[in-house]
Order: structure tokens, then sequence, then C-alpha cells
């Protein structure tokens, strides 16, 4: 079945998608938008006044602490339903990759469903799945994150064999190249397969001028994942792996008092470990324009026209405001570029306007999907024609009225299943420090104003600082004879 | 955005049929945990295995309160639930792809029902022209999406609860009064073209499905078309999107499903303001036994990719069927998680492929569908093929599940129903499952409850009964999206179709069945 929601919130990142479903408590917070709502037509259905009606937050329990050991830990009981979600969320990404090394976070974490000392190879899965529960891992720039959904009755076992993998592993040959061929597997399929990657790839690479932790994928290249060697595995935990480097989050049907007991008696005995610095070196950001540089893809069948600049980190002030302007843009069926550009002018199939949410030097981007008969300069001139409109005059009200909507509906409806939740607590404890802060992370967006948008648009979204790239459509190349990749 | 997250494995629902039938879930009943493997030589001080806490005791579900009224042919379900003051409506029509031979010839069946869909969606509807409906909904903070798929066409907007009424208008007026605008539907057509031509071209996995749905049921089957294609597009006017539309959405097709917080009378009385469809009979749609086949093998050209993707379907039981879950429950051994055979094998041991899978794809008229998939490099496209015959082999006769993978696979889809009930909203959606493929049941919770109890007690007899009568790799649809290079090695399997997905899976090549055609891809 083809699903497709008529837009996506570039905003609703941060809660991590998952707007199917509902369950959890709210409650009313102090309304901060204080915009003009719009009226109903005489006897149609009302629309609530913004000014009558209080926003409705979710009511996020939170309880943290920290292990001897440094372990972060975040609970957050929400007992609506019969299950829970472990995250399990290490400070390690890509962006902590040396050059040449690119990927080797993420088939690291391949490694950590290969064995440990106490676990073999293979077991975990059936652990889990034979409890009834579900897991995977995911890994970004900024992080490396493992996951269970399990039925409340199974907290222990969850937290041992997460416990166990924190504290060993124990990969054989055998293991470690059946990893690398699955990942290398993993990239042809993200990668080689799909269109316009390798255009967003090369966008970061422009955007960036270099800077290697964002500038590379953190799925490496195939050449990275050739060299990685079996002996890094090791060292990479030993680095990266320890308490002192994580945060456990766990969400859902729980009891607190049981939870710390459990926690203590797993992850109590796990070593701290010498977690070296991660300061990231300094980022001047872009002061130079590049491209449009074109990108060939044989997977594409129209051109895509890709717009970058860099921004400040995520969780600034400024970064705020650029999110809502990426709201303003592209977030939902009735903003600037996806009207004109969309709708009207029949200019590009899609547009996306969104930040990439680093918690390094960020970006913004703008990809923008041509139709079948449109022309680069086209879409960039309509492009550049809103985005110089919004750095003159700033937002409209209304504009500005459902950017906020946008954002309430997302904070409220986003965190209603246990592993949103558990993932979104995670990163905030991880990244800014304190899981609690997520409970404000709407009024964050709700005291932007469209000055300060207007502000962050005419200071970052500057032809001056602009990386472009465009996918160009290639035909579909000549049949060859192919080998086997070893 | 495209930022690229590595992850340990797909969704693997999501990339090959998209609403899989995951087995439905229930309270779930203790058991106990697989047997595990003796550790190896530590090398620290670790958790032994002995260590593993034992399984707990489940506890049950909290179900919400579920109403069922009807009102001029109109099935309202309202699904009640105090805990967040938030509101998710849904209007599902029985309009998917394979109603379309109701209103149109066969060259403009495929596609159709999307592009109704979608046209009702922007094209605006009763008192919202296009920009007026768009602005309603982003007021509203919610997004109109759509969702269609063989059976069903569903309209849905998720609101807080102050603004139930508000949505119900929005989407009552999509589904009672299109407006079919010319100029609109022009745009949407040629969106729809760009979409359709840019998966024909660059989508491995949508290649492969469409394909297989092709082969299985035959192009001209209402379950032939998986998707759109440009011919059929091209060929779609719109007359043909109102003949459609005055067809497909009359009352008897539609369902309105409320689930959260809501007050019922208020929900009552906007359902009877604004989903104002005619209740007039549905039409009456042929639903012919698709023909068996042998095996064979149909490869779409995707020229100069070094992966292939591939797909070996099969038609199963119908869904009504009693042995249904015993069928779910092999299929879940076979390839349902990371824990099941092709994971295990095809992937973790043999290094053939990222995803690999299998699963089955509920239908509501005739048999259902079972597919087996494994996305792998070209010059092991031929391998992994035989990898997955080989299982299907291993599963149905030579190697039947064991009662440690039954175990497993039983406690996982029991289980599986905690998380697909987590949210009020999910609780919706089995709801509209039960109601378009029939599922028994007064409301979604009798139904999970029995389909638990059958789960259950399926026997190990059982299971391996229906696994070796439909799982036994004969009469399979081999579909592969891939280079044309693969075709003479591919014959080992099978009589070999090439069809071109760019213009409209037309057969540009056939070569004939040769068991001792060589493995290597592009060998003569």
């Amino acid at each position: 079945m083809r699903a497709r929601v008529s837009s996506a919130l570039a905003i609703a990142v941060f809660l991590l998608g998952s707007l199917s479903g509902a369950q959890k408590l709210a409650e009313p917070v102090k309304k901060v938008a204080t915009d003009k709502a719009p009226t109903s037509a005489p006897g149609k259905a009302p629309v609530p006044s913004a000014a009558a009606v209080q926003p409705l937050r979710p009511k996020l329990a939170i309880e943290r602490f920290t292990l001897d050991n440094g372990l972060r830990v975040v609970l957050n009981p929400e007992p609506t339903s019969p299950t829970l979600a472990v995250v399990v969320w290490y400070d390690v990404g890509s962006r902590n990759e040396k050059p040449g090394e690119g990927g080797f976070a993420h088939l690291f974490e391949h490694m950590m469903f290969e064995g440990s000392a106490g676990v073999p190879r293979g077991v975990h899965d059936k652990i889990v799945e034979g409890r009834g529960g579900k897991l995977n891992a995911s890994t970004s720039e900024d992080w490396t994150r493992y996951f269970e959904l399990m039925p409340s009755s199974e907290l222990p076992v969850t937290l041992f064999l997460e416990a166990d993998r924190m504290k060993s592993l124990q990969v054989v040959e055998d293991a470690f190249e059946n990893q690398r061929k699955v990942v290398q597997e993993e990239y042809r399929m993200r990668v080689d397969n799909a269109p316009y990657v390798k255009g967003y790839f090369r966008l970061m690479e422009l955007v960036y001028e270099g800077y290697h932790p964002y500038a590379h994928p953190a799925i490496g290249s195939m050449a990275e994942l050739d060299a990685a060697k079996l002996a890094w595995v090791q060292s990479f935990h030993k680095r990266w792996y320890g308490p002192n480097n994580a945060v456990l989050v766990v969400a859902g049907d729980i009891d607190v008092e049981q939870a710390k007991t459990l926690i203590h008696k797993y992850f109590d005995g796990v070593a701290k470990i010498p977690v070296p610095s991660k300061e990231l070196p300094p980022f001047a950001g872009r002061t130079t324009p590049t491209g449009p540089e074109p990108v060939m893809d044989p997977n594409a069948r129209t051109g895509e026209s890709l717009l970058a600049w860099s921004i400040p980190p995520d969780h600034t002030k400024e970064h705020y405001a650029l999110e809502m302007a990426a709201a303003v843009l592209t977030g939902g069926e009735s903003a600037r570029l996806k009207r004109k550009l969309v709708k009207d002018l029949s200019l590009a199939q899609d547009i996306e306007a969104n930040t990439e949410d680093h918690r390094g030097p960020d970006a913004f981007v703008i990809t923008a999907q041509l139709s079948d008969k449109a022309k680069f300069e086209d879409v960039e001139k309509a492009i550049w024609a809103e985005v110089d409109d919004l750095a003159k005059k700033g937002p409209t009200d209304a504009e500005l009225r459902k950017a906020r909507a946008k954002v309430e509906h997302a904070f409220l409806f986003g965190l209603q299943a246990n592993l949103s939740r558990a993932m979104a607590l995670a990163k905030f404890e991880g990244h800014n420090g304190d899981a609690s802060l997520l409970k404000s992370e709407p009024d964050r967006y709700l005291e932007v104003t469209a000055a300060d948008v207007k502000a962050v648009v005419a200071k970052y979204l500057v032809r001056e600082k602009l990386a472009h790239v465009r996918v160009m459509p290639t035909p579909k190349p000549v049949t060859a004879v192919m080998k086997e990749t070893k | 955005m495209k930022r690229l997250r590595a992850t340990r494995s797909l969704t693997l629902a999501a990339l090959l049929m998209g609403c899989a039938s995951n087995p439905p879930a229930v309270p779930p009943t203790p058991i106990a945990v697989a047997p595990v493997q003796t550790p190896p030589e530590k090398k620290t001080a670790p958790a032994p295995m002995a260590d593993v806490p034992p399984p707990g005791q489940p506890k049950p579900l909290k179900p919400a309160t579920i109403t069922t009224t009807v009102n001029k042919g109109i099935k309202t379900i309202a699904i009640g639930s105090p805990a967040i003051p938030v509101v998710h409506c849904r209007i599902v029509v029985r309009a998917g792809n394979a109603s379309a031979s109701a209103a149109v010839p066969e060259n403009k069946r495929a596609g159709l029902a999307n592009l109704v869909a979608e046209l009702l969606k922007d094209g605006g509807a009763g008192r919202f022209a296009p920009r007026e409906l768009a602005d309603r909904v982003d007021a509203l903070g919610g997004d109109l999406s759509v969702e269609v798929g063989p059976d069903r066409a569903v309209f849905g907007l998720a609101v807080t609860r102050d603004k139930l009424e508000a949505a119900l208008e929005v989407l009552g007026a999509v589904v009672s009064k299109p407006r079919f605008d010319a100029g609109e539907f022009n745009k949407l057509k040629a969106r729809e073209l760009d979409r359709v031509r840019q998966s024909q071209k660059g989508s491995g996995s949508w290649i492969a499905r469409s394909a297989m749905y092709r082969e299985l049921f035959g192009a001209t089957h209402p379950y032939g078309d998986f998707d759109a294609n440009d011919q059929s597009l091209e060929a779609i006017t719109l007359a043909d999107a109102k003949s459609f539309y005055q067809k497909l959405y009359v009352a008897p097709n539609v369902t309105v499903v409320v689930a959260g917080d809501f007050d019922e009378k208020v929900l009552r009385a906007a359902v009877d303001k604004y989903v104002t469809v005619p209740d007039k009979p549905a039409p009456t749609i042929a639903w012919p036994t698709p023909k068996s086949t042998e095996t064979r093998v149909v490869l779409a050209k995707k020229p100069g990719s070094n992966q292939a993707d591939i797909l070996v379907g099969s038609l199963a039981i119908p869904r009504s069927d009693a042995r249904w879950p015993e069928l779910a429950l092999a299929v879940q051994s076979l390839g349902g998680g990371m824990s099941a055979r092709l994971f295990t094998d095809v992937r973790e041991k043999r290094s053939l492929a990222y995803s690999t899978s299998a699963m089955t794809r509920e239908l509501a008229h005739g048999p259902s569908v079972v597919a087996l998939y494994a996305g792998t490099q070209t010059p092991l496209a031929p391998k992994s093929v035989g990898a997955l015959i080989e299982h299907l082999g291993w599963i149905s006769a030579s190697k039947p599940v064991e009662t440690g993978e039954l175990t497993i696979s039983r406690t996982s889809m029991e289980t599986g129903f905690l998380f697909r009930l987590e949210t009020i909203g999910a609780v919706g959606g089995l709801a509209i499952d039960q109601v378009i493929l029939g599922l028994p049941g007064k409301d979604v919770y009798e139904y999970v409850n029995t389909y638990r109890d059958a789960l259950h007690n399926a026997s190990l007899e059982g299971v391996r009964a229906i696994a070796a009568e439909k799982l036994n790799g004969k009469g399979v649809i081999i579909s592969v999206a891939g280079d044309v290079s693969l075709a003479s090695s591919l014959r080992r399997y099978g009589p070999v179709r090439v069809v071109d997905p760019e213009k409209a899976f037309a057969t540009v090549e056939e070569l004939s069945y040769d068991p001792n055609a060589p493995l290597e891809v592009g060998t003569k």
C-alpha cells in the first residue's frame, strides 16, 4: 500500500515522526502564541480560536538519575499500554570517524548483534523475539542508538541484554566479514540504486567545505567499508561504548522503583571507560557560493535542485527561527513553496525545506524535485523569489499561526508511542544534558516571532553563501557483465 | 529530507508490501524463551546465559470503548479513549486499485483509484476551493492523508479534540463533495505521471512488486495492477475519474472510523451532517479465480543496476480460510523477523542480502499472496533466487518448522498485537483492516482475541501441513528487477520473460527454461 501524507513538517523531526495513534495523558500549558486566529463562516464547523483555547501538551513523567559509573538514566512511566521501549543511546556517530574510516560507526552498530562473551551470536535476536519483542538500531552523524520494544513484563531481560553488550563484545572474523558484506549490500540499496541520494551526498560535501564530521555520510563509502578491519571492533567498543558515554531510557508501563532496582542490578557492574574528547573542530561556515554543480544520476528521471546553507547548531535560538522558516516555506500544503511550485506553477513534483538538526554546525536544505518539463532556472528563480520575500517582509500572521499549529500538533501527536518518546528523551538527555527539556521544547518554537524568522532568513539564506547541486537524470547505462564484489 | 540514517535492518514490511499483515496481537501468553546456545569461552566476566532472566507474566491490554452504528447506509466505528484529547478521523472507502474494473475498461484501470483519491484531496470540495482546503487543513495543525491499496482508499486527519467537527467537515467534504475541476485534474495527472515514471525507472522494489502482481493474477485481473503505469494514466480522463467516484463512493462502501477522545453526540451529528455520499448499491465486481501456473521468471529491466530486487511470490489461501493462522506462523518462521530463517541464513550466514524477509499480503477477495524478498548485488542474484527457492523446499518438506521456531513465531505474533494496539490511532487502523478484509468479531478486540487463540492453539502438524501445501516452491513467480544480463542465468529456475517497466511491462524477450544454465551472470 502506498501511503502519502500531504506534507511533512521539518520541525517535527525532533519528535521523531509517528503521527499515528494517541493514548497519552495531556495537559493544558501556558499559551505562548497570541496571534489572532481565523474564525469560521456562519453555520460552518467552528475552528477554535487560538486565543480561546490553551494548547495541549502530553503529560511527560520524567525521572532522571546517574549511576556511579556515569550512565545517565531516564525513566518515563506511562501505563496506558502494557508495553515498554528501551533505548540505549551512545554518544558516538559518524562525526567521530577519522578520514578513511567513514561508515565504521555504522558497521560497528551491526557488530553489537554479533555476540558478546555472555550471549552468543544470533541469540540476542532470538531472546527478544522469543519474548514477543522487536529490536533494531540506527546510526546517525551524531549518535548511535539501540532499541527494544517489549511487553512490559520483559524489562529484566531487556536490561540484561543491553548491559551485557555494553560490557563486552566477542566478534569473530566470519561475523565481521559477513556484516561487511551486509552493509555493502545496504549501501547498494540506499545509495547506488536510490534516486537523488548521491546528489544529496555531494551537497553535504559542498556545504561543509571539507569539514569532515558532517561532510561525509554516515554509511561511508564502499572503499572505506572495504578497508575496515576486525581489529578496530574491540578498540571502538573500548573507546566509545561505556556507561559514561551512554544514555539509557525506559519509557512505558513500568514501576519506577522496580526499574531502578533492575537498572542498578544490571548496569552497576559495567566499568567506566576513558571517553576521548568529543569537541569538534571549529567551522566558520560557508563564506562563498559554490555551484550549481551537476551530479549525474542514472536512477533519477527528472532533475532535482538542491540548495544548502550552513547555519548554527540545533537547539540554538536562531536554529528555532530557521526551523519555523522551513515550516513557512514547505510545512503543509498551503506553505509558500509547495503552493507556488507544486500546486500553482507545476514546476516541481515536490519540494521540502528543512534543517539537518546536527548538534554541531548545521545546514538548511531546500530540495525541489522537478516536474517533467520544468527547467532548473525557472524552479530556482521561483524559490529565490519566496526566500527573498521572506527575508524582506517576514512571514505573515497567518503563516506564523499555521506554523505554530503544526508545532503544537507535532508535539502532541508525535510523542504518543513509547518508542517515539524514548528516542526523543534519549536525544535530549544526550545532546542537551537534560531530558526534561523536552517538555518545554514547543515553547522554543512558539516564542519565535515574525521578526526572528525574517532576520535569520536574511542572514543565512543568501546567495553569497549558497551551496548548490543540480541532479541531472542520465540515460540508463549500457548493460555490462558484472562480477561479484568481494 | 533525504538524510541517510543507516540502520541495522529495514522495516521489511515497509520495503516489501506496504501495509503488511502483521500478525494480529493480543494479551500475550507467557512462553518460554527459545533454546539458547552454549556461550563461547569468556574473555571477561560476562553474564552467563544461565543469568538470562526468565519470562515475566504479561499484563492484559486495556481496551478502549467501541460502538458501531449505521446511518443512511454509512457505518461509523467510534473508538473512545479519554486518555489524551486528540482524535484520529478516517474515512475508508472500498475504492482501491482493484475496484477500477467497476468503472473503466482495462486500459485505464491502473492508477485510477489513486488518481481519484488524490484529486479528492487536492482538487477542492464543497465550499472549499483547493487553496482554501489546504489553508483549512494547515490551520487545524494536521495533515490530510490519503492511502490507497488494492481494496481501500483511506482519508485521514488527526486533530485535537476541540477540532473534531472541523476535521469531519473537511473529510466529509473531500469524500462527499469533490469539485472535479478540470484544471486541477490535469495538474494532478501530470504529477502522478511524474511519480510513476520515476518509480518505473528508479525503484527496484516497486518494479519487482508490480511485475509480480501482474504475473500472479494476470494483467486483466483486478489485483493485477499493483500501481499505475504511465500508459494507463495517460488514457484516464476526468470523465473516468467521475465515473469511478460516482460508482464506488457510495454509502455501502464507506466507513467512518474515529478513534480518540470525543463527545459521541458531537461525533454522530458531524458525521450525519458532513459525510453525505449517496445511499445506493455498490457495483458488483467480478473476482475471477487466478489460474495456477508453472514456476516462471519475470525479469523487469533495470539496466546497469548493480543490485537486484527479488520477489518469489505465490498465491496462498484466502484470508478467511480457517488455516490462515497456521500459514501466518509458517511464514513468520520462514522470514518474519531477525531470528527467522531467511534473516539468519540468507543474510547472516550467506551474506547475500541486507534485506530479506517473507510475508503475507492480505487481500479482501480470493487467495492472498505470500512473497519472499531479497535485495542482492547483481552477480549474486541467481544464487540468491536459488537460496529463496531452497528455503521453500526446506520449510515445506526436508526441514519443516521446528518446535522452537514455532514457539518464537507464536509469541512474536501474539505479542505483536500489543504494539499494533499501543496507541488509539493504531487501534483505529486495525479496525479499518477488520472492515476491509471482513475479519471476524464484533469489534477489533474480539477479533484480536479470537485470532490470538487460533495462533496459540495452532499445532506444529498444522503449520507443517500448510507449509507443505502452500510454501512448496511450486508454481511460484520469480520476479526480479535488475540488469538484463541476469536473463540467461535465471533460466535455470524457469522460462524467463523480460519486460520493460517503462513500457507498461511489455514483453521484450522470452527465454526458455534451462535447468543447467550457469549461475554466473551474463554467461550465455
